[in-house]
């Protein structure tokens, strides 16, 4: 990632900046100006309220592990922290603690209409346990971000596209977000995608998002917390296989055996 | 200390089952919709709108027993939400047009209130207590929900499994208070607005639902 930042760099004042490295500048420059402005006028969504278009308005679906992270559950739970107090802060301080966004890109966050200072979006855990570690590694994404969203009971992650250039800004295409629901779904726990509400989950199950283009926001008005682990990176052929194994076994199990004993008997 | 979750799912038929969609309880009744005339009303509603707790939420001056309150904010505290957490901003000024609307209910011991959601505020999963319209016969108490703005991405409606969206300003809806939990939040960037029409049903209250079903959309100009 910071390799292409530093070419990018380079070839602006050297003058050999690829086609892809031009583009890639103009995100960047972009994401200086207003983030849902910026991140909307991007998008290929058709935000149209009452259209539902399958390609956009949907969360795919690509299989389930078979839940084996509930003892975590209550330490996970406990150790999340509210990512802030005030809306300013709840956006600065949602990253991986040392890997802030650049400060023009959380100012033009900032902006998001409607925004107000006592909108709490979720609960974070950066502590990852060994089972949930070694869920994330079978995902095997370059440059992995993990991390645990525990939202809270009265906590809205609001409206938004997200911005995951920076992972690989000259193909964010190889750029893949994937949720682990960790908890089954409850009444009360809101979730969209584009127009489409996406409910009744299990723990265990895997879903992938068209991140560039959908507009998403999650709620909870439930009686209890929604646990999803978050996994950021760059797609590899181990992921594809992964997604492959996983989709081909329902729910998958096969990796359990080894892992699951070594680190319970640690 | 009484909990008014507790105490309204015991006596609610609702299932509390996350994986049934049962057509009786896991919906919203639709019942016709009016021709929005309120548009130039939106703004001044919005702005008049004052944040409201659970606590807060009642018509100035009629507050529920200090024993109902204390059920309420003991469920929100054991939730995690706080007793003093926003569920929504309020609005009593009934600007005319809107008590036309009102009116056309013809509800006995009518509340009439405008629910301003703002992006960031969440009505938690609850089971309305409105018995005490009418304690001797409350199947004669019923809840009307007029929206005065469209549905937007991030406007977020339960009724117990079922997630009610994609409605238009004008459209009336009512459901089954007394079994179904429901919630609402807004993740959205506008603000959601919504008359909420309570009261005690009467015969006038039959005969507009009947017309309110019979011309969809419903013209108010049509009455003057």
């Amino acid at each position: 990632m910071k390799k292409n930042k530093d070419r990018i760099i380079t070839s602006h004042i050297d003058g050999t900046m690829t086609p892809d490295e031009k583009k890639a500048t103009l995100v960047l420059q972009e994401q200086a100006n207003n983030n849902w402005d910026t991140t909307r006028r991007r998008s290929k969504y058709h935000f149209d309220p009452y259209m539902q278009d399958p390609l956009y308005d949907t969360v795919i679906q690509l299989g389930s592990i078979v839940p084996c992270w509930q003892d975590n559950l209550e330490q996970i739970i406990l150790e999340s922290k509210r990512v802030t107090w005030q809306q300013l802060a709840h956006w600065r301080t949602r990253n991986e603690p040392g890997k802030s966004k650049s400060k023009k890109d959380l100012a033009a966050e900032e902006h998001i209409t409607g925004r107000d200072e006592t909108l709490y979006p979720t609960n974070l855990s950066w502590k990852i346990p060994p089972i949930l570690q070694y869920v994330s590694d079978l995902f095997a994404v370059d440059d992995c971000m993990a991390r645990i969203h525990v939202q809270m009971p009265s906590q809205v992650f609001n409206m938004h596209i997200d911005q995951l250039y920076s992972w690989n800004i000259t193909n964010p295409d190889s750029i893949s977000r994937f949720q682990i629901a960790l908890t089954d779904w409850e009444p009360g726990h809101f979730c969209s995608y584009g127009n489409y509400l996406y409910t009744g989950w299990r723990a265990g199950d895997v879903t992938i998002f068209d991140w560039q283009n959908v507009p998403h926001s999650t709620a909870n008005a439930g009686r209890s917390p929604r646990v999803t682990l978050q996994i950021t990176g760059i797609e590899t052929e181990q992921t594809r296989e992964f997604l492959r194994k996983l989709k081909n076994s329902k729910p998958f199990v096969n990796w359990i055996s080894k892992p699951y004993v070594d680190w319970r008997s640690i | 200390m009484n909990s008014s979750w507790d105490t309204t799912q015991h006596r609610s038929k609702y299932h509390f089952n996350p994986r049934i969609q049962d057509p009786l309880y896991d919906t919203v009744i639709q019942l016709g919709s009016f021709v929005p005339c309120w548009q130039d009303e939106l703004d001044k509603i919005i702005s008049g709108s004052k944040s409201a707790t659970w606590r807060t939420r009642n018509e100035p001056g009629k507050s529920r027993p200090e024993s109902d309150l204390a059920a309420e904010e003991f469920d929100l505290e054991r939730e995690g939400y706080g007793k003093d957490y926003t569920i929504t901003n309020l609005n009593w000024k009934i600007p005319p047009i809107l008590q036309r609307v009102s009116d056309l209910f013809a509800v006995a011991d009518c509340m009439t209130r405008i629910h301003v959601q703002m992006p960031g505020q969440v009505w938690n999963l609850h089971l309305d207590k409105l018995e005490k319209w009418n304690p001797d016969n409350p199947e004669l108490v019923s809840r009307y929900q007029i929206q005065l703005t469209d549905w937007e991405p991030g406007h977020f409606w339960s009724y117990g499994n079922y997630i009610h969206s994609g409605w238009r300003a004008g459209d009336v809806t009512t459901f089954d208070w007394k079994n179904v939990p429901h919630s609402t939040a807004n993740a959205g960037h506008g603000p959601r607005v919504t008359l909420q029409v309570t009261g005690i049903e009467t015969e006038q209250t039959q005969a507009f639902l009947f017309k309110l079903s019979d011309n969809n959309p419903f013209d108010l100009q049509s009455i003057v």
